[in-house]
């Protein structure tokens, strides 16, 4: 599925007059065609020993993510009404208007994958991108409702309850949750506690979102908290 | 003509090749086929299920990119498979391969040691540790048929994120005269298959001289 929606935003181009200018990490290349993810990566997949599972394409002018980051900071700002720590809300709504956002596109990006399942290495529509290629990092970001977003040190092959003892978690959040934004794109609601710990892991250079407390009762909590994880996903990180 | 050369080992190789292409539901090439080819072939065999040909598609940064027909990808660096992509249990990162003793066998010891990190698709990060012993002139065996050559056993310790540890032991053949790695099985998480790779072409590549004095 993630590769359809993929194939349908960058699309089969047959314009000849095609124009397309991805942004590789910091230098801008521009392509007279249509190229197709391989060719695109061809120049650069072999200088470094990339860590293709964070390494991300997104979309540059997409405006539909900078509306979606405005509707969960509006829910933000109306919790303040009903919750007692305002100061924590503002925080996070602070924290969200700094991210640096752009529509993260569903497609693996590895050489060796494009190159041999031609499914994984769809051409690029006419427009703007930009494609993150990152190294293995030892680290992991903190997110959410905590005192202040940290970067702290990857632990390697433990479950994501081993984060919560570096975590500093305010009294709104959940204490037995947490969402692991991996640096593929991919969420997961994953159990911390000693009664539900789901002992996931966590791959380096993820993010970690503390989020609101959630209830039995209404759900209204747990869409927020997966909307500012899914969001986190679209963050540019370099 | 002269002759040299002490080794059935070589010969054993070859017999092997014409074998394996013997079987019934393993692909079947002949050894002409494979040393014909322009490109170099490697078997790779997976519990229970029918063994594979892979084709030797790029040798890019040390590491040897083999890839199947239906578009699986084996990448190997020193004989290590450090990347698989298409298969059941992928995993696409380790670290730390630049001090892996395997890259130089020969100065490999049984005090040596190799620590890193492996990385899967299912967001896992195993550490892995492993010691090396060699078993000098052990016995090589390819679908039934015995040869002589240099074993490289690896005692691989896989420490589970519950603190748990698995230990397994994979095998690496290499030829008792020119070195190269003619075999392996390798084990890549402790519930997963172990692969089996058969350098089918460096096998077949093995100097004629010494294969046809076997027997001699």
């Amino acid at each position: 599925m993630r590769v359809f929606l993929f194939i349908c935003v960058l699309g089969w181009s047959s314009f000849s007059a095609a124009s397309v200018k991805i942004t590789i990490n910091d230098t801008v290349f521009d392509y007279e065609g249509n190229p197709k993810l391989s060719e695109v990566l061809e120049p650069i997949a072999l200088e470094r020993s990339w860590y293709w599972q964070s390494s991300a394409l997104f979309r540059v002018g997409d405006s539909t993510i900078d509306k979606e980051r405005s509707f969960i900071i509006e829910e933000l700002l109306a919790l303040t009404s009903s919750l007692d720590d305002v100061k924590v809300i503002r925080q996070l709504v602070a924290s969200l208007e700094s991210w640096n956002l752009a529509r993260r596109l569903a497609i693996p990006i590895d050489f060796d994958l494009a190159r041999v399942q031609p499914k994984f290495n769809p051409k690029f529509e006419d427009g703007e991108y930009l494609l993150l290629l990152k190294e293995r990092v030892e680290t992991v970001s903190i997110i959410g409702l905590v005192n202040e977003s940290t970067v702290i040190e990857y632990k390697g092959n433990v479950a994501a309850m081993e984060y919560l003892s570096d975590i500093k978690a305010t009294d709104l959040s959940d204490k037995s949750l947490i969402y692991i934004v991996q640096g593929n794109g991919e969420v997961k609601k994953s159990g911390v506690a000693y009664w539900n710990n789901s002992y996931d892991h966590v791959m380096a250079g993820s993010q970690i979102y503390i989020p609101f407390t959630e209830s039995q009762f209404s759900k209204k909590m747990d869409i927020l908290n997966m909307k500012i994880a899914k969001l986190a996903t679209n963050r540019i990180i370099k | 003509m002269v002759l040299v050369g002490c080794s059935s080992t070589h010969r054993a190789y070859l017999e092997t090749i014409k074998l394996a292409f013997q079987t019934s539901a393993d692909p079947v090439l002949t050894l002409s086929e494979i040393q014909n080819s322009a490109i170099d072939l490697l078997y790779v065999s997976l519990k229970d299920k029918p063994r594979a040909v892979l084709a030797l598609a790029y040798i890019e940064n040390s590491q040897y990119k083999w890839v199947s027909g239906d578009n699986a990808m084996l990448v190997e660096q020193g004989g290590r498979i450090v990347k698989t992509v298409g298969t059941i249990d992928n995993f696409f990162y380790v670290t730390n391969i630049e001090n892996d003793p395997l890259a130089i066998p020969k100065n490999v010891n049984s005090t040596l040691y190799w620590n890193r990190s492996v990385d899967y698709d299912n967001g896992l990060s195993a550490f892995v540790e492993s010691k090396f012993e060699w078993v000098i002139n052990s016995e090589l065996i390819i679908d039934g048929n015995h040869a002589k050559a240099n074993m490289l056993k690896e005692v691989v310790t896989f420490h589970q994120v519950n603190k748990q540890t698995n230990t397994w032991i994979n095998y690496f053949w290499f030829d008792t005269e020119t070195e190269q790695l003619l075999k392996s099985e390798q084990q890549l998480t402790p519930n997963s298959d172990r692969y089996e790779l058969t350098y089918i072409s460096r096998i077949a590549r093995l100097p004629l001289a010494t294969v046809l004095s076997v027997g001699d």
